[in-house]
């Protein structure tokens, strides 16, 4: 027996999910389960696209009250319109005619990005996980930012949108608020911003506030940066789709000559050509 | 990969915001040191500065054109050699590795072709498997390396602690199999054959396997992985060139069983029963409340029969059920629940008030199809959805009701015990 088949004993030999699955009574009569709801006969026409969303990743369906905290959430983030790397990304990948779903697999690539996307709410996550645990040693919001410094250097979740305060997080968190006022993590990233822009002249950004709520309605670091992801697809995908409908690459910016003037131009020495002398005598 | 993804986020390692200055000259401008049509040399197609055409077609490697991409540093061609055996050292087909497999899945259900390569080199990309170890590996060897020759650490101390602390040293070890890594040997002997087994970092790289074997288990060997960052290292690869080198390392078993599922019928490769899957989750379960503001009072063959005291509490979450309120039945009433498409609306009359006002809603709701009556005023409190429930009186029924066998005169415990009764709608799935 190889040693893969050896391996391939230890892992289950089927495929284990508490999400999903169609399960058959005694009869025989099968229903779709979603976290033991009938998805089709129950869910399906009740519950808003948020809702489930929520079921999906949490295994519960949401109280009113997070409800509409998670539908305010996805629908502040559903368009990183076009400027946003993400949209650009997908927008350049769709005028060189390939499929719609090519163009959100570029779009992903970027919208899962450390420095503004998916990576970075799932490390803005960890951040104020770790500032929470000292927090409820009582350690002072100043002096916070001063622990969290080393580990977290860049500060994930607080920054510039391009090189301006985000305005968008102040709506957010007057909707949020009106929701759930105590709204712990909320409250202690709104904190820590008073902190650092006193510091540093950065406040919270989109992922942070994302952050911060997604924590607020028991949300894991995981759960976050896919959240931030799947949200934001909507508005890539019109973008994919109005570009596509207009045309193609003649109809989208190619941009001036890059700027590339090397100072030499180098020539192939004989160590480094490596056809010639062996095949063709 | 929380040290890949810190480290890539700013390259110099200085975290920084740049101002409205800085963006003014970034913004629609592009920059680059790897290539392009550079100026004064427009009818050449330069790569960090080789002409592409005249010069590197037809005298050197795919294999050479990628590090020179990546490095900036065009590799002899004996380290041609070695680049070329690290790569088709790795040409593993095996479907079921972890990235031949997505990659084939993608490809079984006709997935565009860049979709599957997407799935696979994805795959690839992780602190499991290929990228995220071959990163972490050399930026080991380096750290170390500079700790050694500064004469801050010795190797010993720095694989002990690691050791202690039950941190993993990637780079040795294997997931799937045991013992020496057989990709080793013939990649050594090339190595060797072009003087090129002789760097520090490939005598780091068996120092530390030395000392995992001393001080951990005499069955841990250096794996394919740590043996080529050592190597590339060596060949002046940075930690992170490296793990963007090695993205297309097993792409070559990958596009084959990509190109063979593109052969075979659509969903022939793997494709599951409900009986392949397990599902671990809650038994069946009936769906909660709505709200605190409602109360479900009945539940029997998939209906519902939720009592709440004004109409403004429905919800989309109500749809197909009973619903008895103890609101007036007028148009504004109406108007609002038929948005929610409950199976029935119950309400008060209100007394009817002038013309009839107080049920003026029932005929709406009849238009919509969804069945309604109203209580009496003097059976029940208005306003108090839980009364009508228990002792409100029929007294005034739409004519999708009365199709139900529901009439004037009857309790509404009555009515939704009919409606409860009724065939059961089919289900799906």
């Amino acid at each position: 027996m190889s040693q893969a088949s050896e391996t391939s004993r230890r892992v289950p030999q089927k495929i284990e999910t508490k999400i999903w699955a169609n399960v058959a009574d005694e009869k025989g009569h099968k229903t779709t389960l979603c976290h033991g709801y009938d998805f089709y006969n129950d869910i399906l026409g009740r519950y808003s696209v948020s809702d489930i969303f929520f079921l999906l990743l949490k295994g519960e369906l949401p109280d009113p009250k997070e409800s509409s905290v998670m539908n305010i959430l996805m629908t502040s983030i559903i368009n990183p319109g076009p400027k946003d790397w993400s949209t650009l990304t997908a927008m350049t990948a769709a005028v060189s005619h390939t499929t719609v779903g090519n163009s959100l697999i570029a779009g992903i690539s970027a919208l899962q990005s450390r420095y503004n996307g998916g990576l970075c709410v799932e490390k803005s996550m960890e951040m104020f996980i770790d500032a929470a645990k000292y927090t409820e040693k009582k350690t002072k919001t100043p002096d916070l930012f001063q622990i969290l410094k080393p580990q977290y250097p860049d500060l994930p979740g607080y920054g510039l949108d391009r090189h301006e305060r985000d305005r968008k997080v102040l709506r957010l968190i007057e909707l949020i608020k009106e929701e759930n006022p105590e709204g712990a993590y909320l409250n202690l990233a709104i904190e820590l911003e008073n902190e650092i822009s006193k510091i540093k002249k950065i406040w919270l950004t989109m992922p942070g506030v994302i952050a911060a709520i997604l924590l607020d309605l028991g949300f894991k670091p995981l759960d976050g940066h896919g959240i931030f992801i799947v949200s934001s697809l909507p508005g890539v995908l019109s973008h994919i789709l109005a570009q596509m409908k207009k045309g193609g690459w003649n109809t989208f910016p190619f941009y001036d000559t890059p700027e590339y003037n090397p100072e030499n131009i180098n020539e192939l020495t004989e160590n480094q050509k490596v056809y010639g002398e062996e095949i063709d005598g | 990969m929380d040290k890949i993804w810190n480290d890539m986020l700013y390259p110099d390692g200085q975290v920084s915001y740049p101002d409205s200055e800085q963006w003014k000259i970034w913004r629609q401008k592009i920059t680059t040191d790897v290539g392009g049509l550079a100026a004064g040399f427009r009818s050449e197609i330069l790569l960090r500065g080789y002409k592409v055409i005249e010069e590197m077609t037809g005298n050197i490697s795919f294999i050479q054109a990628w590090a020179l991409s990546i490095t900036g540093r065009l590799p002899d061609k004996y380290e041609d050699r070695l680049l070329n055996a690290l790569f088709v050292n790795t040409a593993i087909a095996d479907p079921r590795f972890w990235f031949n497999r997505t990659a084939r899945l993608a490809a079984t259900v006709k997935s565009s072709p860049a979709g599957c390569i997407a799935a696979g080199i994805a795959t690839k990309d992780g602190e499991f498997f290929s990228s995220g170890p071959a990163y972490n590996t050399a930026r080991f060897f380096k750290e170390t390396l500079i700790k050694i020759k500064s004469g801050e650490r010795t190797l010993e101390d720095i694989v002990i602690e690691k050791i202690k602390n039950k941190e993993i040293i990637t780079g040795f070890g294997r997931v799937l199999a045991r013992g020496k890594d057989e990709r080793n040997a013939s990649l050594l002997k090339i190595a060797q054959k072009y003087n090129l087994d002789k760097g520090a970092y490939l005598d780091l790289a068996f120092k530390v396997e030395k000392l995992l074997q001393q001080h951990k288990s005499e069955d841990l060997f250096m794996n394919g992985g740590g043996l080529r960052s050592a190597l590339l290292l060596d060949m002046k690869f940075k930690p992170h060139q490296i793990m963007i080198f090695n993205m297309i390392m097993h792409i070559i078993g990958l596009a084959g069983n990509v190109t063979e599922a593109f052969e075979q019928q659509p969903g022939q490769f793997l494709p599951l029963t409900d009986e392949d899957i397990k599902y671990t989750g809650l038994p069946k379960r009936r769906l909660p409340s709505p709200s605190e503001k409602q109360s479900i009072v009945r539940q029997k063959n998939g209906k519902r029969v939720i009592v709440m005291d004004s109409v403004s509490y429905i919800e989309m979450a109500n749809r197909g059920d009973i619903i008895v309120t103890g609101s007036h039945g007028g148009m504004p009433a109406a108007e609002h629940g038929i948005r929610f498409k409950p199976r029935c609306l119950v309400f008060n009359d209100a007394g009817t008030g002038k013309e009839n006002a107080g049920v003026k809603g029932l005929e709406s709701l009849d238009e919509a199809g969804i069945a309604s009556a109203a209580v009496s005023y003097t059976s029940a409190r208005i306003g108090d959805g839980m009364d009508t429930y228990h002792h409100g009186v029929l007294s005034t029924v739409n004519n999708t009701m009365k199709a139900m066998g529901i009439y004037e005169g009857m309790t509404v415990k009555d009515a939704t015990e009919i409606i409860i009764g009724l065939e059961k709608t089919d289900e799906y799935c």
